[in-house]
């Protein structure tokens, strides 16, 4: 049997349909192309939209790339720096990290407005952090 | 901290190959990339410095079979084992659900590695975490070079914890493999 005490977030299929339904609604909001949600550590939680054949590499570098400008933020006398983006000539990224410190990721491109993408995406932080934190493990 | 799906019925862990820099980390990982079949391994990233040093980790996606029924699902992490890259160090091992300790076998590298250790201590504490808190194991690589250290005195200097140590030389890949196994059953050992 599985031992969920040495765990820090587990994922049950209840969990996963509710985070689901709400990125698959933000995704459609924002006409984004897809929605990775991944964790702290650098592991994808789950993704909606287009499938990424880098979805793992994604995630790895997401989490690495966020935790570096956490560092920075700090080195800056801030406390963080909460939202993070790329822009490209044609995929745009946008990066919200949410109450636990995982990070909602939304890729678009030219079909999607930035305002939206920023505006639906804090909507949605404090629901998702309330799924995921529900779903960790407290010691 | 490991993440159970149960949904996908999958298992995602993470484990960091830690030590000095030019210890033999990377050379863990390509070696495995090299030798496995795309089909259980994912592509490797390298965040490198012009010239081919790690800068901020190197990292590989692999698929280790079913246990209970889950898919394992390992990400190996190297991390930058240059003094002044501590910054990037620390940030890699967030989430770490076990470590390998790549400690570089010549006698001159003996200082080297017990301070790195005792980074890494340092670092994991940064998490709440101690070495007697996360798997952990030793590889002492390059043993193969004429000026390596005997068994006796690198585990007299690194192993006071007595955890597994294995010897390598990951250039031809003796020892990676073995290493990689331990430490993943070490780390799955802790989900049972």
């Amino acid at each position: 049997m599985l031992n969920p005490q040495l765990t820090s977030l587990i994922v049950t299929t209840e969990g996963l349909k509710s985070i689901k339904d709400i990125l698959n609604k933000l995704r459609d909001e924002t006409k984004a192309r897809y929605i990775l949600l991944v964790e702290k550590s650098g592991q994808m939680i789950t993704s909606v939209g287009e499938e990424s054949p880098f979805s793992m590499p994604l995630s790895a570098l997401i989490a690495g790339a966020f935790a570096s400008t956490r560092e920075i933020a700090k080195l800056l006398g801030e406390t963080e720096f909460n939202v993070m983006f790329q822009q490209g000539k044609t995929r745009n990224i946008y990066i919200s990290a949410l109450k636990t410190q995982d990070l909602l990721t939304v890729v678009f491109d030219e079909s999607a407005m930035l305002g939206i993408v920023k505006l639906k995406t804090k909507q949605v932080t404090e629901p998702l952090s309330d799924e995921i934190a529900s779903m960790l493990y407290k010691k | 901290m490991a993440l159970i799906n149960y949904s996908s019925r999958e298992i995602h862990c993470k484990i960091v190959y830690y030590g000095t820099g030019l210890g033999g980390k990377t050379t863990n990982l390509e070696y495995v990339h090299k030798q496995l079949s795309p089909t259980i391994r994912g592509e490797m990233v390298s965040l490198n410095t012009a010239n081919e040093r790690t800068l901020f980790f190197d990292f590989l996606p692999l698929d280790l079979g079913s246990v209970q029924g889950f898919r394992t699902k390992f990400s190996l992490y190297t991390v930058p084992g240059q003094v002044e890259y501590n910054a990037s160090r620390k940030l890699v091992l967030n989430g770490a659900d076990g470590i390998v300790f790549v400690a570089d076998s010549q006698i001159e590298k003996m200082q080297e590695n017990v301070e790195s250790l005792k980074n890494m201590e340092e670092n994991l504490a940064e998490y709440n975490m101690t070495l007697d808190s996360i798997p952990w194991i030793l590889q002492y690589n390059k043993r193969d070079l004429p000026n390596a250290a005997s068994m006796d005195e690198l585990e007299r200097a690194m192993n006071s914890r007595g955890v597994p140590s294995y010897e390598a030389c990951a250039y031809d890949g003796q020892g990676v493999f073995q290493t990689l196994k331990a430490i993943s059953k070490e780390v799955l050992n802790r989900l049972t």
